[in-house]
């Protein structure tokens, strides 16, 4: 491949990785909470 | 403490490369030096030219890192335009298909008058034509194998090199 003469010299670090391509696995879901459950059943 | 770079994003180019058997599998090969473009793993460059017996003999031996201004090595890139001509380019052996594609280019990086030489790629997309190679393979079923690479892959219905480029224009 013909491509010119060199006219300067850079460093280049990418802050993303050029390798990965794959979209980022979604975060996972939490487990919606559940509610509160009273320690003591309450008196009649 | 190492130097700053001088930039943070990646320089993107095209190439073309052979599509060669490996190992049951279907992967990209450079097209001058038989480097194998491996799935997930970025090429890094050496000097190749320097490091032929021959050139041992000779005493023109230099070990340096690629790329070097002074030298010719380093992986290649260039723009669509100038590329694409090499997909015409028949070279003997086993060889499924060509592939043309653009590449993310970074570590460190020649800029020349008409694309770069650089010490570490990946390809960033890949197309894959009809290309008329000696193949049982159409060129949906090479582009399916080589999603391995994790990128966009697309197969075009072009057999002459300007239709090529123009769809891939149009699929960019």
């Amino acid at each position: 491949m013909k491509i010119g003469k060199p006219q300067r010299i850079c460093t280049i670090e990418p802050v993303e990785d050029p390798v990965r391509h794959e979209e980022p696995p979604a975060e996972p879901r939490k487990a919606p909470s559940e509610p509160a459950v009273p320690e003591t059943t309450p008196s009649r | 403490m190492s130097a700053a770079p001088d930039y943070v994003e990646v320089v993107s180019g095209w190439r073309v490369w052979l599509v060669i058997r490996h190992e049951q599998s279907l992967r990209l090969q450079s097209v001058v030096y038989p480097t194998l473009w491996e799935p997930g793993r970025e090429v890094v460059a050496r000097c190749l030219r320097y490091c032929s017996p021959l050139a041992a003999r000779r005493g023109r031996h230099r070990v340096h890192a690629a790329p070097d201004l002074g030298c010719d090595c380093g992986i290649y890139a260039s723009t669509l335009d100038d590329v694409a001509r090499y997909l015409s380019e028949r070279r003997p052996g086993p060889v499924v298909a060509r592939a043309i594609g653009s590449v993310s280019l970074w570590g460190s990086v020649v800029q020349c008058e008409h694309g770069w030489r650089a010490s570490h790629s990946y390809p960033s997309s890949l197309f894959v034509s009809n290309s008329g190679d000696r193949s049982s393979l159409d060129a949906d079923q090479v582009a399916m194998a080589l999603s391995d690479y994790g990128v966009p892959v697309r197969s075009l219905r072009a057999y002459i090199c300007d239709e090529l480029v123009a769809g891939i224009r149009a699929a960019a």
